[in-house]
């Protein structure tokens, strides 16, 4: 069963075009790698599905339902059910890692004694069980993706969206943060959507990789069909 | 060149201040001041607490409205608080009068409201301004992750935003109780009788009061001003301390 589908999908800004005639259908359970240089449009696709900006035209499903279409948001991102982790990770600076897992988990109504289950069982799975009570400056860079990595996963999202996380950090985190990101996929089993523009990263992560160019899709398939289409284009897209 | 400049800024700021600390420096000014002005003085520090207050949440909405271009009508909303800002008290307060000096709006012009309503009326831009430069400093990805867990927008603001901003929130407070204390064109059109304010008052006593009573009048003015400063500048020592 499809839990995303993009059916056609344009979005302008200011007059340039950031998709074009955007198609792309995720099975429930399968890792996606949106893969291009800056510009390509593939944050644009995470915002689109987040909500966070309506498409121009096209339309966006999560799990059936139509959620935006034609230029309209029909149902807004705080009631799509999604996690999403950022690039700069967006922690909630005042609040301890327990209290930026726990604003959504209110936030949805889920009664207190499942709330401290729930994180409970999330940061023991990140290995950050004794941080609950920490802000996040006081966290090192891989200590602080994973508790973004816990914020989105303990809402039990129908899809985790997750926009150049380990960018900024250094080769070995990132190594160590893709194997404990594919770890929690094979314990949890959540849909994810992860944009990157490193194709290690890429191939690590995804089981199917998208390979955007100029606002639209150039190839997608396997990690061994996009390792041949490096191999014949060369790596540099645009 | 420093010494030069030092000497001007002396010369024009604090000796003003230095002659009305002289000349109120008998504690028979100071008795006779709080016996004639101390209702005033402390009807001005409410009505500027009061009026501060609600500036600061008038100023969080419409420098929200602003910053995020989140409604069409945004450019008018910031466009009419610079203008209100730009007016003189006195066409402010006749406009006030105007509006609200008719029978049934008694419960508003016959009471301090309205000298509450001139404050938020004149001064939005200020703490408007200041919420937007506050609102500047958040990566927007800080409400939007609030917003994708699952939080509606009054629970985004009280809980993300609101608490993110509170640095600028408490500079706009400091901003907005300072430019109503000091306020007289407005205050001193609308205010209903037995609700003067101390600019008003001092105003009214400068006719026939004493030069000691009037320093004495005005120094109190200046301690009622530096009170939240102080007050503010403590809290955020202690504050850069932790």
């Amino acid at each position: 069963m499809n839990i995303i589908e993009f059916e056609n999908v344009t979005k302008h800004y200011s007059g340039q075009t950031a998709l074009h005639d955007f198609s792309l259908a995720v099975a429930e359970g399968e890792r996606i790698v949106i893969l291009g240089p800056s510009g390509c449009g593939k944050t644009t696709v995470l915002r689109l599905l987040a909500g966070f900006i309506p498409p121009d035209s096209g339309a966006i499903k999560i799990a059936g339902e139509t959620v935006a279409a034609d230029g309209r948001t029909l149902k807004e991102p705080e009631r799509r059910n999604l996690g999403m982790v950022f690039q700069d990770l967006a922690l909630w600076p005042h609040l301890t890692v327990k209290g930026n897992l726990e604003f959504g988990l209110k936030a949805r109504g889920v009664p207190k004694a499942e709330r401290e289950n729930r994180i409970c069982t999330i940061l023991g799975l990140v290995q950050m069980e004794e941080y609950a009570g920490v802000r996040p400056a006081n966290l090192s860079g891989g200590q602080q993706q994973r508790v973004a990595l816990a914020r989105a996963l303990v809402l039990n999202p129908r899809a985790l969206l997750m926009d150049e996380p380990l960018s900024s950090l250094d080769l070995e985190l990132n190594i160590r943060l893709r194997k404990e990101i594919l770890e929690l996929h094979n314990n949890i089993g959540f849909t994810l959507l992860y944009v990157t523009h490193d194709h290690d990263e890429a191939f690590d992560i995804g089981t199917r990789i998208v390979i955007m160019k100029d606002g639209n899709i150039d190839m997608a398939g396997s990690v061994e069909e996009s390792r041949e289409y490096f191999e014949r284009t060369g790596p540099n897209l645009c | 060149m420093f010494i030069t400049v030092g000497l001007f800024c002396f010369l024009i700021v604090i000796m003003p201040i230095l002659v009305l600390v002289a000349q109120s420096a008998h504690l028979s000014a100071y008795v006779e001041a709080f016996g004639r002005a101390e209702d005033s003085l402390l009807r001005s520090m409410a009505y500027a607490a009061a009026g501060a207050s609600l500036l600061v949440l008038l100023g969080f909405f419409s420098g929200y409205l602003i910053h995020t271009r989140a409604l069409p009508f945004w450019r008018g909303v910031d466009s009419i608080t610079i203008f209100l800002f730009a007016l003189p008290g006195t066409v402010i307060g006749i406009g006030l009068i105007s509006l609200w000096n008719r029978p049934w709006t008694n419960f508003i012009y016959a009471t301090p409201a309205i000298i509450i309503l001139g404050y938020l009326a004149r001064y939005t831009a200020l703490t408007s301004r200041i919420t937007v430069s506050a609102l500047g400093l958040i990566p927007p990805s800080m409400e939007e992750a609030a917003q994708i867990a699952g939080a509606g927008w009054p629970r985004r603001m009280a809980i993300i935003v609101a608490p993110m901003t509170k640095t600028g929130l408490a500079l706009g407070w400091l901003v907005g109780y300072i430019f109503c204390l000091r306020d007289m064109g407005i205050t001193m059109m609308v205010y209903p009788p037995g609700h003067d304010t101390l600019p008003v008052r001092i105003f009214t006593l400068m006719a026939n009061g004493s030069p000691e009573l009037i320093a004495a009048l005005c120094v109190l003015m200046i301690s009622a001003t530096l009170l939240p400063l102080t007050a503010g500048g403590i809290i955020f020592s202690l504050r850069g301390n932790h």
